[in-house]
This record gives C-alpha cells, structure tokens and sequence, in this order.
C-alpha cells in the first residue's frame, strides 16, 4: 500500500466532501451535494484513520499486505467480479423482456441499452488485456 | 489436483497459520489449498516446494479431469 499516495487521495476527497457540505448549504442546494459530501468525509475519514492504524501497528500492516496480496483473495474477488456482471446482464435482460411483455418499452429499451454498453466495454477491455497478455 | 501439503506440514510440525506466515498468504488460503479446493499460482506452489526442500511435482499431484 502507498500509504502517502493514498492519505493524499484522502486528504482531497475529505476537503471535497467538507467544501460540498459548505457550498450544499451557503448555496441551498438540494440535499443530494451536502449528502454526497457527507459521504466523501465519512469514507475519508475511516480510511484516514485505517492508514494512521497502519503505519503505527506492524501487526496491522503486515495483516493488511497479506490481505491485499494474497492470492486466493484476488481470485476469489476476481470471481465475484465475472459473476457479478453476468447477473447484472442476465437481471437487465430480464427485465427489459419483461418491460416490453408489459408495454413498457421506453424503460426495455434502456435495460438493452444498459447490456450494449456492458457488451462494448467487455470487449475494450478484452482487446486491451490480450494485448498487454 | 492433489497435494501432500498438510502432510508436510504435519511432519514439519507447524500449524497452518505458521505455514501461512511463512508463506505470506492468508490462513484461509492454507486452509482451501489442504483441502483441494483452490490451486496455487505457479509463484506460490514454488514457494511452498522451497520451503518444504521438494520439487513442485512432488507436492502437487496433477489429476487429468
């Protein structure tokens, strides 16, 4: 873990979140930025606080390698990932038949549209990663 | 695809988290290699042949399915 790339990362996000609550709040915007802002800081904040854990514990940090690098849990996460996305094509095409089946196909044609987008972005990817493999 | 590593382990007289330490993976990826349940990279298979003074096909036991 690159501790100083990441506490910078988070360092940004949380002055994000603090400057979206401020301006969601000066500005009286609608409640989605000082919520989104909300979300910035608590998510900063852990991590903040995680990476101050783990440069001071060497029991942590030596938990936390293992856990990222550990192979099995790549594979599994790798997994999860490939069966993840079939589910969400299966689940798109379903429901776009079944909006179409019900008269509905405005939001069938989204469902489809929503598996094209899928479909191109697999085969960049695909096409980039037999490149570099 | 089979392996002897609780076998060795056994013999070696180390737990599977001392194996893991060893290793440097998690002791539930110990736990699913002795039980055949995952296969390892060819890095971690080698790793774990140095360590046990084997050669990889001595340890794993490659099965046609």
């Amino acid at each position: 873990m690159n501790i100083k790339k990441q506490s910078i990362k988070y360092i940004v996000f949380l002055v994000v979140g603090i400057v979206l609550i401020l301006v969601g709040t000066i500005c009286q915007l609608n409640g989605f930025w000082t919520g989104l802002g909300s979300g910035f800081i608590a998510v900063s904040v852990v991590r903040l606080v995680q990476m101050q854990k783990y440069k001071t514990d060497p029991d942590y940090a030596k938990q936390i390698n293992i856990s990222n690098h550990d192979e099995r849990q790549s594979f599994v996460s790798e997994k999860a990932m490939v069966l993840t996305l079939k589910m969400i094509i299966y689940i798109l095409l379903t429901s776009g038949i079944i909006l179409y089946i019900f008269d509905q196909g405005q939001y069938g044609q989204f469902c489809m549209y929503g598996i094209c987008v899928i479909m191109a972005i697999y085969f960049i990817s695909s096409y980039f990663v037999n490149r570099k493999y | 695809m089979d392996n002897r590593i609780a076998e060795l382990r056994k013999r070696y007289q180390m737990t599977q988290q001392d194996l893991a330490d060893h290793l440097e993976v998690s002791r539930q990826t110990i736990i699913s290699l002795e039980k055949g349940k995952y296969d390892p990279s060819i890095g971690l298979a080698h790793k774990i042949a140095v360590l046990f003074g084997q050669h990889i096909e001595e340890i794993f036991i490659f099965k046609e399915k």
